[in-house]
């Protein structure tokens, strides 16, 4: 028999107009195939971190004017 | 009537003016190559040769630009080519790429005549296969423009415009600026079915020349994209069973590509409905730099054909003689009738 997993315990994250929810869990299974308990490991603080590669700067950058020789004329 | 159009492509930018009626272009390569200024030797090399270069102190970097840094990366396989542009935008993680794109962009347009000249630039629409900011895109170009000042203090007006209405703009005066206008570039496939100028439809998909370079370098084991990018140009896509292997994954690569294109354009007149419906039949204009090969327009034609598309009735398949230069030709046309 399942245990009830309390809400709340479910970190859930909103990224790129997408939910990503991770849960983790311990089961203990018997060789005989029951499930005997399942527990919300708390052991571990959930740690979604941001990649690298998401981190966008979305300022507009100071531009200056400035030419040089460059540019085939057709 | 003065004024400028610009295309600001994924990797091709070009300037169109008219000077004493003629349509004068200045195109290159939007991408550069970064090298530590340590060797002052090759640098003054480089300059003396007449590659196109930027220094910067403060961090001891030289930057080559445009073809001359597309033949150096050509040449020098391990090192791959910067590109500020990304699926046809500006890539937002690349901030020193926008920079090196200012110097491009105020370059090519050179001298202006009178003050407050209008510009008018492409944008893409944003893509329905990926996610896309054309909006942060478009807003960085106008900074990019905004800033530019001539020797005599003048300043453009700067304004975006959809890369595919641009063409149907350049391509289709004699009909009424009434058919399908479709731009190939290297990061996006734009396009834009148009009524008397006004745009029924547009969207656009992130898979175009720069994907086809990716699939088909997986497909033949290279690790960078510049020896198909090379091949790409050289293809001919009338060549039913191409010799080699490169050939081949290009062709191959070049039908599912145009495939989505024609699955998006019977998507868009299926949902126009009423809207798309036009008494004549419709030209398409297929440019941009992905549809230079030999035989694109043919191979387009046939893929069409094959989806017979309903409500709508399709004339010719043209491609202009100069593809590249036709949506800066386009901006241009807006620009001159914007007063």
């Amino acid at each position: 028999m399942a245990n009830l997993i309390k809400p709340g315990e479910v970190k859930v994250v909103a990224k790129n107009n997408e939910i990503l929810v991770n849960i983790a869990l311990d089961l203990n299974i018997k060789l005989d195939g029951n499930v005997t308990n399942i527990t919300l490991d708390k052991s571990q603080p959930f740690a979604i971190k941001e990649e690298e590669e998401d981190k966008i700067n979305w300022e507009v950058p100071n531009f200056e004017s400035k030419k040089i020789n460059f540019g085939k004329n057709k | 009537m003065s004024g400028i159009g610009f295309d600001a492509g994924t990797y091709h930018l070009v300037s169109c003016k008219r000077e004493e009626g003629d349509l004068v272009y200045k195109k290159e390569v939007n991408a550069f190559l970064e090298m530590p200024l340590d060797n002052r030797f090759v640098f003054n090399m480089m300059k003396n040769a007449g590659v196109p270069l930027i220094e910067k102190e403060d961090t001891n970097t030289a930057y080559a630009l445009g073809e001359s840094a597309v033949n150096m990366a050509y040449t020098m396989n391990q090192i791959e080519l910067k590109r500020p542009m990304k699926d046809g935008c500006l890539n937002p993680k690349e901030k020193d790429a926008q920079q090196i794109m200012n110097v491009m962009c105020h370059s090519l347009i050179g001298e202006i005549s009178e003050p407050d000249e209008k510009l008018y630039y492409s944008v893409p629409a944003n893509a329905i296969n990926e996610l896309t900011d054309a909006d942060y895109h478009s807003k960085i170009l106008n900074a990019m423009f905004n800033a530019y000042e001539s020797e005599k203090g003048y300043k453009v007006d700067p304004h975006p415009i959809n890369e595919a209405l641009a063409l149907v703009y350049a391509e289709l005066q004699n009909k009424n600026w009434t058919g399908i206008g479709i731009s190939f570039g290297a990061g996006m496939i734009n396009l834009c079915y148009a009524i008397y100028g006004a745009p029924v439809f547009q969207f656009s998909l992130v898979n175009s020349g720069d994907w086809i370079d990716r699939m088909a370098s997986k497909a033949i084991g290279e690790d960078t994209t510049t020896y198909v990018n090379r091949e790409k140009i050289k293809a001919d896509l009338t060549v039913e069973n191409p010799e080699t292997l490169v050939q081949r994954a290009i062709k191959t690569q070049y039908e599912i590509m145009i495939q989505k294109t024609v699955n998006g354009i019977k998507k868009g007149v299926e949902e126009a409905g009423k809207k798309a419906r036009s008494e004549e039949p419709i030209d398409i204009i297929v440019a941009g730099g992905t549809s230079m090969p030999k035989g694109f327009d043919t191979l387009f034609a046939n893929i069409l054909d094959l989806a017979k598309l309903e409500n709508i009735k399709i004339g010719s398949v043209i491609r202009p003689d100069d593809p590249l230069f036709s949506v800066a030709r386009g901006c241009l046309i807006a620009a001159e009738n914007a007063k």
